[in-house]
């Protein structure tokens, strides 16, 4: 069997409070001090423990790992930890750590805007290519959003594979541990992942997995996000105990050269279930979540996009899955004004938008 | 003549959690501290804001009311059923900013021992006090009022600015509608502060003897105008009060909706906040209006004052408001308005334009009104600027004190 790791480093950049009275005042819409605060003090022991795992593993062992860093991210390792950005670098040239593509800021924008969504995924490749010198080939969307029109948009965009959720009613009873590829006249070869796979790996039940299939033909794509993970897990012995005698470690792009496609994957809706199992109704299904969307629709509307870099920056900084998630009630159920208070705050933050976007248009 | 002594029982100062009450108390204790000789004896609120010195020398007796305090009894409270259907509860008058959501929630005979331990001790301390008249403002004061009366045969008058029927749902009739009808009876002179109130207490409180029900204005103050840059190009519509069924902030969304059908380019300023807050956000969330509708949350009188300035036209389409303070305040910041004729503000207001609080398309229609005939907005808000002139809150203690000196 070969197991394909993919990790997801991001950070989140929320939205400041914003009152009606903050309103067309030139208030920031975010505190990115405080982000870096944050980072700097709690973030990034969660994140370089298990990258000083990856790169300890990957540099001494044949194992490959599969990498995706949100724009943001990049630009505060860069910032705080340049010697990681060197020493991933090597790695990638030596084929160890396969870098992937995805939106720069962890969009939504592929829900109500295609055009957003592409200067996103470019944004993304034209950092990595600064930083990193390579051009990734295999996709993976924000929250594992899938759907045929997507899997056509993300080959035009001419990357050769993506990462897409295993549905499981749509699945059945065909196994998901194999590549399918999209469907439509040219196709995408898909590598599905599955959370509960995940979940089985990360809190070190992979022995039933590892001993049963062992042998078997299977691909195993696995997502870790260090944050939703124990921050007290020893990745070494982790990644250690997933990789045995008769596995494979592999990168996205060498699963592709050992498993060939072998079912098309028809999605006609926009699906998606993440690496921790949720799926998109917990992004959009709220009529805060809804209207957010549509709100961001409609600016993208009003938007002049090449003239308008700044409020640009700004729509695909404010479409990032992070702040629909704060809306959502039930994750949120403990906090009584969380969500709403979140709901409000950028429904002000997207008025004061509108407002400078209206004054742009002004000769 | 000497000086008549008066048992003033009720807030004397306003307070983050008394809102219209506390305002309109103090103003009249504070002219009638140079007419009478007057003794308040209040609850000691230390709930919400620091305790404002009075401007004015008076004996003031601070009761340290225990459990009234806590929950500050002695605001305006409303009985709401709640989501759970156990036990209807009680909540506090006025919004509280969003770090204080500390009030527990009550049950019943918890307010009930509440106030009977605050009528003990406004009682007990009632002994010491020489006075001619007693004067108890609303439903919390009236206790103490009906068992000093009782014991010392002294004249009861009661000032009412609030009512059970306004807060409460009208089906049902609480122990809060029974104390006040009792009070209503016993009371030898009840002043209220409009007509509708008064109406509303001669047909929905049983047999009261309506020549002694006077009604008495509140008064106002003039605000310094103030300007603000134009942040939207759309025309605002403000909202200021409770999130609570009385108000109708829920009759203000449908305005809302219809409104902006007719006319796009409007946005809506909602200013509270109180126990309909998320099930309003969520109704405009589904309704698409989240992107007009604006929630402000709690806000500070500084922040009020702002929206009067930044907004073109004020609402109100409460379902019951015994005055309407903040229609008051609005119209002296020089916004035009429509208000419901359930209320008293629009007794006083002739330069309002009124609708019946059910009837949205005339709220829609009044508002159409005011942003699109410029003659007429300026002369609306022209007709109640008169209008105020005389309704100053001497005007309103003298009135009071008319009603006192029926007695002497």
């Amino acid at each position: 069997m070969d197991i394909c790791l993919v990790f997801n480093f991001h950070v989140e950049k929320p939205i400041n409070p914003f009152s009606f009275f903050d309103v067309g005042k030139k208030q920031p819409y975010f505190d990115l001090s405080l982000v870096e605060k944050e980072f700097v003090e709690n973030g990034s022991k969660k994140h370089l423990s298990l990258l000083d795992a990856i790169l300890k593993i990957s540099s001494k062992k044949d194992h490959k790992f599969s990498i995706f860093f949100s724009g943001l991210f990049l630009e505060l390792m860069v910032k705080y930890y340049p010697e990681y950005i060197r020493e991933i670098k090597k790695l990638v040239s030596l084929g160890k750590i396969e870098l992937l593509g995805g939106t720069y800021n962890n969009s939504l924008s592929c829900l109500f805007s295609i055009e957003i969504f592409k200067i996103e995924v470019e944004k993304h490749l034209k950092l990595i290519k600064i930083l990193f010198g390579c051009k990734p080939t295999c996709f993976s969307n924000t929250e594992n959003i899938y759907s045929n029109e997507l899997g056509k948009m993300i080959k035009a965009l001419h990357f050769k594979s993506a990462i897409a959720p295993a549905i499981d009613w749509y699945l059945e009873r065909n196994d998901r541990h194999q590549i399918y590829q999209s469907n439509g006249e040219k196709k995408l070869p898909l590598l599905l992942t599955d959370y509960q796979t995940n979940q089985l790996l990360i809190n070190s039940n992979a022995s039933s997995i590892l001993k049963d299939n062992s042998l078997s033909d299977k691909l195993y794509v696995v997502q870790i996000n260090p944050t939703s993970v124990n921050p007290n897990t020893n990745w070494i012995d982790l990644l250690s105990g997933i990789k045995t005698r008769k596995n494979k470690l592999v990168s996205t792009s060498e699963a592709l050269k050992d498993h060939k496609p072998s079912a098309t994957y028809n999605i006609p809706n926009v699906l998606a279930v993440n690496a921790s199992g949720q799926d998109l109704s917990y992004f959009v299904e709220n009529p805060m979540q809804k209207e957010t969307i549509e709100k961001l629709k409609f600016i993208k509307g009003q938007l002049h996009i090449k003239s308008d870099k700044k409020l640009l920056e700004d729509l695909m900084d404010l479409s990032s899955a992070d702040h629909l998630i704060r809306m959502n009630t039930k994750v949120h159920s403990n906090e009584i004004t969380g969500p709403y208070d979140q709901y409000l705050s950028m429904m002000n933050i997207l008025a004061d938008l509108e407002i400078r976007i209206s004054k742009n248009k002004r000769p | 003549m000497t000086k008549l002594k008066v048992l003033m029982i009720g807030p004397g100062e306003p307070n983050a959690l008394n809102s219209g009450l506390g305002v309109a108390a103090h103003h009249i204790a504070k002219y009638l501290a140079n007419e009478t000789e007057l003794t308040i004896i209040q609850p000691d609120e230390k709930i919400g804001q620091e305790h404002s010195k009075t401007d004015f020398s008076l004996k003031v007796k601070n009761l340290n009311a225990n459990k009234l305090n806590e929950t500050n009894l002695i605001s305006d409270l409303t009985k709401i059923n709640v989501r759970a259907k156990i036990s209807p509860y009680f909540y506090p008058y006025i919004e509280l900013a969003d770090d204080d959501n500390s009030v527990p929630e009550l049950s019943d005979s918890d307010v009930k021992t509440a106030l009977a331990e605050f009528t003990q001790l406004v009682v007990n301390e009632s002994k010491a006090i020489d006075f001619d008249v007693i004067y108890a403002h609303d439903w919390t004061a009236l206790p103490a009022g009906m068992e000093i009366k009782e014991k010392t045969n002294k004249p009861l008058i009661t000032h009412i600015h609030s009512l059970d029927y306004d807060r409460n749902s009208k089906l049902n009739h609480s122990w809060v509608y029974e104390l006040e009808k009792k009070s209503f009876q016993l009371s030898d002179a009840i002043i209220s502060v409009s007509q509708y109130t008064n109406d509303v207490i001669a047909h929905n409180y049983g047999e009261i003897d309506e020549s002694k029900i006077h009604t008495v204005y509140n008064g106002n103050e003039p605000i310094a105008h103030r300007k603000t840059k134009k942040v939207f190009k759309e025309k605002l519509v403000l909202f200021v009060g409770r999130l609570t069924g009385q108000k109708g902030p829920n009759i203000f969304m449908e305005i809302a909706e219809k409104l902006l059908q007719k006319h796009k380019n409007t946005r809506f300023v909602l200013a509270g906040n109180g126990h309909l807050m998320t099930n309003l956000i969520n109704a405009a969330a589904s309704k698409k209006l989240g992107s007009r509708f604006h929630f402000t949350g709690h806000i500070d009188q500084d922040q009020l004052l702002d929206l009067y300035a930044m907004c073109d036209v004020y609402c109100m389409p409460s379902v019951s408001e015994p005055f309407g303070l903040t229609a008051i305040e609005a119209a002296n910041a020089g916004l035009p308005m429509v208000l419901s004729r359930q209320s008293g503000a629009s007794e006083v207001l002739s330069g309002a334009l009124y609708a019946d609080h059910w009837d949205v398309d005339g709220f829609v229609s009044h508002i159409l009104t005011v942003f699109k005939n410029d003659k007429k907005r300026k002369k609306m808000i022209e007709q109640n600027k008169t209008d105020l002139k005389t309704l100053t809150w001497e005007n309103t203690a003298d009135q009071v004190l008319k009603v006192f000196n029926t007695f002497r």
